[in-house]
């Protein structure tokens, strides 16, 4: 417990102690005048009497109930009931997005991991374990120590909840065990989005199962998980048209709402450019159903993506993907999308307001890096992102490219070949007019996102009029999905308002996505971007530096890849919502309930008791 | 006093008479009978001789006859003399309002004093204040009358009981029987009084006994611990739970109260056990009408 926790735990004894206390002798004797004494000394003289005091065991359970009950109202909890080594065991984890939550600087799948493994060494080996995600997925009835080798093989922050599935998967394992009875340990934290469908699933299940739980308290979510607010879409309201018939789910943070489409849809948004919908068609492939919205419009500018046949060498690879997303975000953008050949590289005539797309960079010719170089030079902006069969070296050849990565833990790489180095102006003849603006690599400025590690993720820089921007994180082994993933298209609206020259006032830099609701503001330190009212989907964690958030790292399936987003984050004086807990609940709360109502039918029992000389008392 | 007192209970005190067995010596304006011999030589019986009757009384001719000491009994109309002795004691002061013993004590002697008075009889007081015996001698004036009833409306419960203290002073100077009202809560031991009251009744006084209690003495109603003090500090204070005593204290209370009457009842005293909680009118229909000679 935090040092207030105790202040206030402290403070609140010293209120509350004295009276109870008090309360717990009982009052002193009333005193009167009696003019039968002598008789009452006969009579008292004649039979002895057992002493009125409340008797020592009375006072003893008194004082243990309200001991317990100051210990529980300053967060005192009961320690988690142990695993029966002879019963079947299924352990049912936390999976899902939150899992990758971190919680006191420890993520929460490592906290449960550690936990499970923790239990499975206290089982004997013949006993039957099972896991059991909150997505769904199911290992079956095992050894502890098989269970353990394939705990350490699961990841999650893949799926959603689906008790209805753990319910199916929870009836099997039911079924499979082996005469013996069946005990769910719940690991993660006590925290639902649906918690009734949790209950329900719970009283759905046979009753012999015993419930165990294992998991820590919600409040823990307030700390670094974003909880989206329905709310936080009321406010503008923006008229969609066009729109393909079919089932729109709108799409806010891990929460996706079906909203109906027929042609016209009707949504309240915060900020006209925040709109992300993704149309719920079958394919399960985000950028084919993902529009992002604006609410402003611009004259035709163009984005030019250079793409090559051999960046859609597979039918689901990321340049597939990339085209459908610059398809759909041109057209929500008002911009002509134009996917250029190789033949046609060296004809480019691109200036001011145009943005050209290179995925997968090959060997360029020098006619082309000339053509490019110009473009540039006329202001135009390049966006560089390596795909999955782009040489290490390629970046070699391209003189205006900022920075490039290498080897297994992304070291940078000096910039220039020292053939090209040698080509390179120094320093001191660096113009603007000269088209390029060599400046360090490190310098903070020219890496906009960094990766947990350190090693650059988004790095740009200016040269002459124009700009280049390099992506490094298709070079991960996981590159398609970074292009799918919201970082890439974030980024690429960013750039894209740049250029439009949109975004220059409040954007949502991260389109789509409600506001954390214990943020009062943030502010992004990207050079030139200025953050609005929204954040990017997901979960994110501050990142404290000097007891100051200094960036908000978003959470990807690797760790290593997870960019970070340098921000100035103001929280709100008052904590944030809390989240929703399961319906069954801790089972502290159901003893902290019967504790207060046995203490209280007690004093009621002994005030009865007490009553007339307490009135007595006070009428004297 | 006289304000004090109910329309009912004045008119009451209006229409009752109080006949007493007692002798007057005088005859000027009593109601009662006389003992002055010759005076009212309407023969009514003869009896024996009580050891305070004098030789005087004594018929020698019907004493030769019967060989018996007997004394001629006559008609005679008289005056009577009445004391009243109220109980000062702290323990008077019981329960600490309105509705004690003792303001009871002074509305019963307030309405004696009037009701004998005008009877036509003489009426003294003598009671104990600050240690001290008062003694208001009998008389038939008005302003007797209005002394002693406003020394018992000035009186206070404090102090010690001390019931003999009064009467026997009294009753070394009467010299004939005299009726002599008592008002006790009996605090303490019965003994001291019975003794005194058995010479009182033997010389032929007529001896009142009014005993004075509150239900809350009787029934103790309280529950839980209390600590209850003496109001005359003789006991050491005696603390308790009442719902342990209650019951036995009951018990002994009415034992206590049976004994009493036994004894007063086998002296030939007269007792009455009042309650301070009835109304005053029934205090007076006891006094007066629950006596057999009173019609």
């Amino acid at each position: 417990m935090s040092a207030d926790t105790w202040l206030y735990g402290g403070a609140f004894a010293l209120l509350v102690l004295p009276p109870l206390l008090r309360m717990l002798f009982p009052p002193n004797p009333l005193r009167m005048g009696f003019p039968q004494s002598h008789l009452l000394q006969q009579v008292l003289a004649k039979k002895k009497f057992r002493k009125r005091h409340n008797p020592w065991w009375l006072n003893l359970v008194r004082m243990v109930c309200l001991a317990t009950l100051v210990a529980l109202l300053m967060g005192w909890r009961w320690p988690a009931a142990e695993l029966h080594p002879s019963a079947s065991t299924v352990f049912l984890v936390d999976d899902t997005l939150y899992a990758h939550r971190k919680v006191d600087g420890k993520g929460l799948w490592e906290r449960q991991r550690s936990r499970v493994e923790q239990l499975l060494s206290g089982l004997p080996e013949s006993a039957s374990v099972a896991l059991l995600g909150r997505s769904g997925a199911m290992e079956s009835w095992t050894q502890p120590s098989q269970l353990r080798q394939q705990l350490s093989r699961w990841e999650a922050g893949y799926g959603a909840e689906n008790w209805p599935k753990v319910h199916r998967s929870l009836l099997r394992l039911h079924r499979q065990r082996e005469q013996t009875s069946l005990q769910v340990s719940l690991q993660g934290i006590d925290r639902s989005e649906d918690p009734s469908a949790f209950a329900s699933m719970v009283e759905q299940c046979p009753s012999d199962i015993a419930w165990l739980q294992h998991w820590g308290s919600a409040d823990a979510l307030n700390q670094g998980g974003i909880r989206v607010d329905r709310e936080w879409l009321e406010g503008d309201q923006l008229n969609l048209k066009g729109f393909a018939q079919g089932p729109i789910d709108l799409v806010r943070s891990e929460v996706r709402e079906r909203v109906s489409q027929g042609g016209e849809l009707h949504l309240r948004l915060p900020s006209a450019q925040g709109a992300w919908l993704e149309l719920g068609l079958a394919d399960d492939f985000p950028p084919d159903n993902r529009h992002y919205l604006k609410g402003s419009h611009q004259e035709n500018p163009r984005l030019i993506h250079f793409s090559q046949r051999e960046a859609s060498m597979r039918l689901q690879d990321s340049n597939y993907y990339l085209s459908r997303a610059l398809e759909e975000i041109c057209r929500q953008r008002q911009m002509a999308y134009l996917s250029w050949s190789p033949l046609n590289w060296e004809k480019l005539k691109a200036g001011r307001g145009d943005v050209i797309f290179f995925h997968h960079m090959p060997r360029l010719k020098a006619s082309e890096i000339e053509t490019l170089a110009r473009a540039l030079e006329d202001g135009a902006r390049l966006v560089l992102m390596p795909g999955p069969l782009t040489p290490l070296q390629s970046l070699d050849h391209l003189p205006f490219a900022p920075a490039k990565l290498k080897g297994k833990r992304q070291q940078i790489q000096p910039l220039w070949p020292e053939s090209m180095a040698q080509r390179m102006p120094t320093i001191s003849q660096l113009t603007l007019s000269e088209g390029w603006s060599l400046v360090d690599l490190h310098r903070e400025s020219e890496t906009l996102v960094r990766l947990e590690d350190g090693s650059p993720y988004w790095i740009h820089r200016q040269v002459g009029p124009g700009r280049v921007d390099l992506f490094s994180s298709p070079f991960h082994i996981v590159w398609s999905q970074a292009v799918l993933k919201v970082d890439f298209p974030a980024a690429l609206h960013l750039i894209l308002d740049e250029v439009l020259d949109q975004g220059h006032s409040k954007m949502d830099w991260i389109p789509g996505l409600p506001w954390p609701r214990d943020l009062a503001s943030i502010r992004s330190k990207v050079p030139g971007v200025e953050s609005g009212s929204t954040i990017r989907p997901g979960h994110f964690d501050l990142v404290w530096r000097d007891g100051r958030e200094e960036s908000i790292v978003v959470n990807l399936e690797n760790e290593a890849l997870r960019p970070r987003w340098p921000v100035d984050l103001k929280p709100q004086q008052t904590s944030g919502e809390k989240g929703p807990t399961l319906g069954r609940g801790s089972r502290i709360d159901s003893l902290l309930a019967l504790l207060v109502l046995s203490l209280l039918i007690l004093e009621v029992w002994v005030l009865q008791r007490q009553s007339p000389q307490l009135l007595r008392r006070a009428q004297a | 006093m006289r304000d004090a007192l109910s329309h009912e209970v004045l008119h009451l005190l209006d229409r009752l008479r109080f006949n007493t067995p007692i002798k007057s010596l005088h005859h000027l304006g009593g109601r009662h009978d006389s003992r002055l011999k010759g005076s009212s030589p309407e023969f009514r019986e003869y009896r024996e001789h009580r050891p305070h009757d004098g030789l005087h009384q004594v018929d020698w001719k019907a004493s030769a006859r019967s060989r018996h000491w007997l004394v001629r009994e006559r008609d005679h109309q008289g005056i009577v003399e009445h004391w009243l002795f109220p109980d000062t004691s702290a323990s008077m002061d019981f329960p600490n309002d309105e509705r004690s013993k003792f303001s009871a004590q002074q509305l019963i002697c307030g309405a004696l004093l009037y009701f004998l008075h005008g009877q036509g009889d003489s009426v003294g007081i003598s009671l104990t204040q600050n240690d001290t015996l008062r003694t208001l001698p009998c008389s038939r004036s008005r302003h007797a009358l209005d002394e002693a009833i406003g020394a018992i409306g000035g009186a206070l419960p404090q102090g010690r009981a001390n019931p003999t203290q009064a009467l026997e002073k009294v009753a070394q100077v009467l010299k004939r029987p005299a009726h002599l009202w008592v008002m006790t809560d009996f605090d303490g031991e019965p003994e001291p009084w019975m003794s005194l009251l058995r010479e009182l009744s033997e010389f032929g006084h007529q001896v009142h006994v009014l005993h004075l209690f509150h239900p809350r003495e009787r029934d103790l109603p309280w529950t839980g611990s209390v600590i209850f003090e003496d109001l005359e500090q003789q006991v050491e204070d005696a603390q308790f739970h009442v719902d342990d005593i209650s019951a036995s204290y009951r018990e002994a209370y009415v034992q206590h109260c049976d004994t009493i009457e036994a004894q007063l009842s086998e002296l030939g005293v007269h007792h009455h056990l009042l309650s301070v909680a009835a109304a005053p009118e029934s205090w007076m229909m006891e006094i007066l009408v629950g006596r057999e000679n009173a019609r």
